[in-house]
């Protein structure tokens, strides 16, 4: 049931598309992903219709016109204050890619483009259609998709530096000589590139998801540049695996399925990393409320130690009133006080002993970690 | 030519279509104003793709093809979208765009794959599902079209009610918030109405294009209008315009399908807006700037040939072109200068290449000292 070269041909594209990815999401413009993939489909149109040819390079050229075309734009529109980024975003991809759309049923003879695949992509079809290298016949997809993942890992081996510098740093990056522009626009042109590429097995839409999730994903997990490629490759890899596997077992399409498992293991991350993810921030959420109520006793105790209501205001049954807290959250706090000794119990009288007393101290000028 | 398209306007069928595009770009269009002004307009995008997996899962529960179904099943799930992406960039390190890229891709994954189980597993009618991607509006009936009404007035009538606390939370959520107004119970609410306009609109122009029904009329008319009632009002117009010309188009070239045909008509106004506006046009701003830059040439020119001409001890004296050109030490065309000057009448060509100031510039250079500028 395994279709080998489907299954490469797939992990291939995520591993492209997440490259450029990387730095797209570094930037914080993972949504000019969405901008080019869609963008470029009008561009792949008239590539095809002017230069006939499947093969031939018109919709390579066609598509990184166009690519650049909407990156002109969006940046420009920006520019002129008129209206604001994400406007001029949801402004010019989708009037390019409705325009794309009707040439797309206007020359509907002259290519093989449905409406329906260029949404989705036709990844079950990729095997069918074939060039032969050398002895050997490959899909044609896996060949386009293999050498733009070549030329994107040379490339971001080549301009690391660079690339790591504009991206953290764009003033600095002008400061030292390197045309912080220059990578920009050089970045907008490999992600359109790759657009192109993993157009005809993934289709505009899907393909956000392949060039964003994996090191959105990684980011929350690791903090450093080269672990975050190394971990958004991990992420792409094992995606496309369960994915495929799942597709394959439910009878759904492919593209798709892996699509989804990136969704669900960026959640996953989301909620469960030990650093950024929701689980942990509503545990240290939590052990930081305790402690603060714990340290709110301790003043209290200190603050009616020794005046004339200290019979009532530190009895422990009272205390759940004073501080308005439930009675088991009271018993609890008064337990971790014990614990940590810094009180002692006396016939329900919370008493505070010297370790206690130190520490509101420290507390009321504000040096208590808590 | 007028004769087909009243032919093509009077048809009862296209009627239909053409009424519920118009009235669905008018209401799009004016609740768009709110999303574009509170810089959130491309949670419009996020919350329609968002929307496939509902459609068909409703689809799946209920196994027919009733438009309030699909639509109920859209409501949750882009809401569902639009709430995980408010949580997650308020709360953890993603930031806005990866996560909206991210929930608007796999969301729409999660349709897509359910669309191909269904494809490949389910006998009752299915078809027109896939309408979803693209919409289509020639598939629209009356009782769709009384639906749009019934919603689109709805909306319309909670915008008019409550139109100063969507104004409030639309520019200073912070100081609604600071008067004890509950602000987040009214952008929760104004986020439900659009869910509501985007379940409606996606069966007519697809989940894809449905965001640019809700950008691009208040992009278009943020350039003409400064206060926030005309701005939405010439966004219903604009919407409904396209809607309707849109529809027009594509019912009178067939292949051409309506969604696409409406967004292209609606990005027209857009960008013929922003080039145009005559008071925040890209074209007016240029000529504006244009305009001083060339007053500035003037003067240093005339400036210039005064100082010239002090040296010379005669201030009529004959300049060489390349002299006055090379003085200049801005590349801001001293060509034109010179030549706006000589039309002023401030400057003579006395013979070829070689200029001099006229008594008008010499009194227009005098006066200038006087008051700081020529």
């Amino acid at each position: 049931m395994v279709n080998l070269e489907l299954l490469i041909t797939a992990l291939v594209t995520a591993l492209a598309c997440s490259l450029p990815g990387t730095y797209l999401v570094l930037r914080k413009t993972s949504l000019m992903s969405d901008a080019i993939t869609h963008s470029v489909l009008p561009g792949i149109v008239i590539g095809y219709v002017l230069s006939g040819s499947v093969l031939g390079m018109g919709p390579w050229l066609g598509a990184m016109v166009f690519a650049m075309i909407a990156v002109v734009l969006v940046e420009g529109l920006t520019k002129t204050g008129r209206i604001k980024h994400d406007a001029s975003i949801g402004l010019v991809f989708p009037f390019l890619f409705a325009l794309g759309v009707i040439l797309a049923t206007l020359f509907a003879e002259n290519i093989h483009l449905d409406t329906d695949a260029i949404l989705l992509g036709e990844l079950a079809y990729i095997p069918l259609d074939r060039i032969s290298l050398g002895w050997w016949s490959f899909p044609k997809s896996l060949v386009q998709m293999s050498s733009v993942l070549i030329v994107n890992l040379s490339l971001a081996a080549l301009f690391f530096k660079e690339l790591e510098i504009t991206t953290f740093d764009p003033t600095y990056a002008t400061a030292s000589r390197i045309p912080a522009r220059i990578f920009h626009y050089g970045l907008m042109l490999v992600m359109s590139l790759t657009a192109v590429a993993a157009f005809d097995a993934v289709g505009s839409v899907l393909m956000v998801a392949y060039v964003v999730a994996p090191s959105a994903t990684a980011m929350l997990l690791v903090h450093q540049l080269k672990p975050l490629f190394f971990l958004s490759f991990i992420i792409a890899t094992v995606a496309t695996f369960l994915g495929y596997l799942i597709a394959i077992l439910t009878d759904t399409n492919i593209a798709a399925s892996i699509a989804v498992m990136l969704g669900i293991i960026f959640f996953i991350a989301l909620v469960l990393s030990p650093r950024w993810g929701i689980l942990s921030l509503v545990l240290r959420k939590k052990s930081e409320n305790f402690n603060f109520d714990l340290g709110m006793l301790l003043v209290h105790l200190s603050h009616h130690l020794g005046s004339q209501t200290e019979s009532i205001e530190c009895h422990c049954d009272h205390l759940a009133e004073h501080m308005g807290w439930p009675e088991t959250h009271a018993q609890k706090v008064i337990i971790e006080a014990k614990k940590r000794n810094y009180i002692n119990v006396e016939a329900k009288f919370l008493i505070l002993n010297d370790q206690g007393k130190e520490a509101a101290k420290k507390i009321m000028l504000g040096l208590w970690d808590l | 030519m007028f004769e087909e398209l009243f032919s093509l306007w009077s048809n009862p069928t296209f009627q239909n279509i053409l009424f519920s595009t118009t009235i669905l770009g008018a209401g799009t269009g004016a609740l768009g104003c709110f999303i574009f002004l509170r810089k959130e307009s491309l949670l419009g995008d996020t919350m329609s793709h968002s929307a496939l997996p509902g459609v068909v899962l409703a689809f799946l529960l209920t196994l027919q093809r009733d438009m309030l179904w699909l639509a109920l099943g859209a409501f949750v799930f882009s809401l569902a979208g639009a709430l995980i992406i408010n949580y997650v960039i308020r709360r953890t390190r993603v930031d806005q765009d990866a996560a909206q890229a991210i929930i608007l891709s796999s969301f729409f994954a999660l349709g897509v794959q359910l669309l191909s189980w269904v494809q490949n597993n389910v006998t009752a009618n299915k078809a027109g599902l896939t309408h979803y991607l693209f919409g289509q509006a020639g598939a629209l009936t009356h009782s769709d079209l009384i639906l749009i009404i019934v919603v689109m007035s709805l909306i319309g009538v909670v915008l008019i009610l409550f139109w100063n606390r969507w104004v409030l939370i639309s520019f200073d959520s912070l100081f609604g918030k600071s008067i004890g107004i509950k602000t987040w119970l009214w952008e929760s609410l104004l986020m439900g109405i659009v869910v509501l306009s985007i379940v409606i609109g996606i069966s007519v122009v697809g989940v894809v294009l449905m965001s640019a029904l809700l950008v691009a009329p208040s992009a278009a008319s943020r350039q003409w209008v400064q206060t926030p009632k005309g701005m939405i009002l010439l966004a219903a117009v604009f919407g409904g315009i396209s809607g309707f010309l849109g529809t027009t188009i594509s019912l009178a070239q067939p292949q051409i399908p309506t969604g696409p045909s409406i967004v292209v008509t609606l990005s027209f106004f857009s960008l013929l807006s922003l080039l145009l506006s005559p008071q925040r046009g890209i074209l007016a701003r240029w000529m504006l700037e244009r305009t001083f830059q060339n007053s500035f040439a003037q003067q240093r020119m005339l400036r210039n040939m005064g100082r010239l001409g002090e040296l010379h001890h005669d201030l009529f004296v004959k300049h060489k072109k390349t002299t006055l050109l090379t003085m200049d030490d801005q590349t801001q065309g001293p060509h034109q200068a010179l030549e706006a000057l000589r039309l002023r009448g401030l400057v003579t060509r006395t013979k070829e290449n070689f200029y001099a100031l006229t008594q008008k510039g010499v009194d227009t250079l005098k006066q200038g000292n006087k008051n700081g500028q020529p």
